[in-house]
């Protein structure tokens, strides 16, 4: 319990330590442990925030886009009921062309997390996925890496969603062992 | 050369962003990861790092990273300890197992810990107070702030017995 007890003070504030204390904590297989679960347990903390946040701005980007459509419906609505009103021809080609251009302008705000790879060879994606995971690459077979694809990355996804999406392209088999992509 | 300049002015822009954001998820400094990112750039325009003409964005990623390696691997182990760094080589730790231990291991400490070991687990690693912070929230000692983490962490332990190197 002692020992828990100054590794748990020595977190908190490390600079009041040496190099020396600190490397004489973490040489003790037990502490180092702890100090590890400490450091998931941050990170898993953080991982739920950035999903809640990825989930709320795709929450407020819905509503934004449902706002914005009723609104155009009322305004759609208005317009027609005024126009009813006053004698004359209605211009209904121009007035197509205003709702036409008010859902032009309604954009769902992109989604920051959505990476596109169009008619990328399968090396450039696997590297650049292998990089944001922090693992590494290994191609099998040669002409594997420049099989071209067009598919769409979430990077706020775990790899595994990729991987499995990868391979549903027929020619495409890969899979994540230890650290490393391998593709066959 | 001016062409080269725009050249990495487009890269810049369009890269700029990914790149800190992996810079800051590998360094956990802010200062640090925009230094790591504008030393790419400067590598760029100095010539040490030569991107190729099609899709340059998967170099200037692995580019990032391996610098932001270099410079954990010269941190000490008190330096890592102030920025949460693990100490393990980062080579060797699958990016995807962690995110999926880290997660099952928040779910495991919700659902099984006494209401108030959580409640200071949560403060601690979620909110990030210090025990003292937390002792005066939930008006408890500050001894019994590390009984709860050390509670905590023994339970934790016992359940996942993480190796690593």
């Amino acid at each position: 319990m002692k020992d828990i007890e100054i590794l748990l003070r020595m977190t908190e504030s490390p600079q009041d330590y040496t190099d020396e204390d600190v490397e004489w904590m973490m040489s003790d297989p037990d502490m180092r442990t702890y100090y590890e679960l400490m450091v998931s347990a941050e990170a898993g903390f953080a991982q739920q925030k950035n999903k809640h946040n990825h989930g709320m701005k795709l929450w407020k980007a819905a509503a934004m886009f449902l706002g914005i459509i009723l609104l155009s419906g009322f305004s759609f609505a208005a317009i027609r009921l005024m126009q009813s009103k006053v004698e004359g021809k209605l211009e209904s080609p121009v007035q197509e062309t205003r709702i036409s251009n008010t859902y032009q302008q309604t954009e769902v705000l992109p989604q920051d997390s959505i990476r596109t790879f169009e008619n990328r060879e399968l090396e450039e994606i696997l590297n650049e996925i292998s990089c944001f995971y922090h693992v590494s690459v290994v191609f099998r077979n040669e002409q594997t890496r420049h099989i071209r694809l067009y598919t769409k990355w979430d990077t706020s996804a775990p790899l595994s969603q990729m991987i499995e999406r990868l391979n549903s392209f027929e020619k495409v088999s890969i899979r994540l062992y230890n650290n490393q992509i391998i593709a066959e | 050369m001016s062409k080269k300049r725009t050249d990495i002015e487009h890269l810049y822009n369009g890269n700029y962003q990914q790149l800190l954001h992996v810079a800051r998820l590998m360094l956990k400094d802010e200062e640090e990861a925009r230094d790591a990112v504008s030393d790419v750039f400067a590598r760029l325009t100095d010539g040490s790092l030569e991107p190729p003409e099609e899709h340059p964005e998967s170099y200037l990623l692995v580019a990032t990273r391996n610098l932001c390696l270099d410079r954990i691997r010269k941190l000490t182990i008190r330096e890592k300890m102030e920025r949460s760094l693990t100490l393990a080589e980062p080579s060797l730790t699958p990016v995807e197992t962690e995110q999926e231990q880290a997660a099952e291991m928040i779910a495991y400490a919700r659902d099984t810990f006494p209401r108030q070991t959580w409640r200071v687990f949560q403060l601690r690693y979620d909110k990030g107070l210090k025990y003292r912070e937390i002792a005066d929230r939930l008006d408890i000692s500050e001894v019994a702030v590390y009984k709860h983490l050390a509670q905590a962490l023994s339970r934790l332990k016992e359940k996942f017995n993480p190796t690593r190197q």
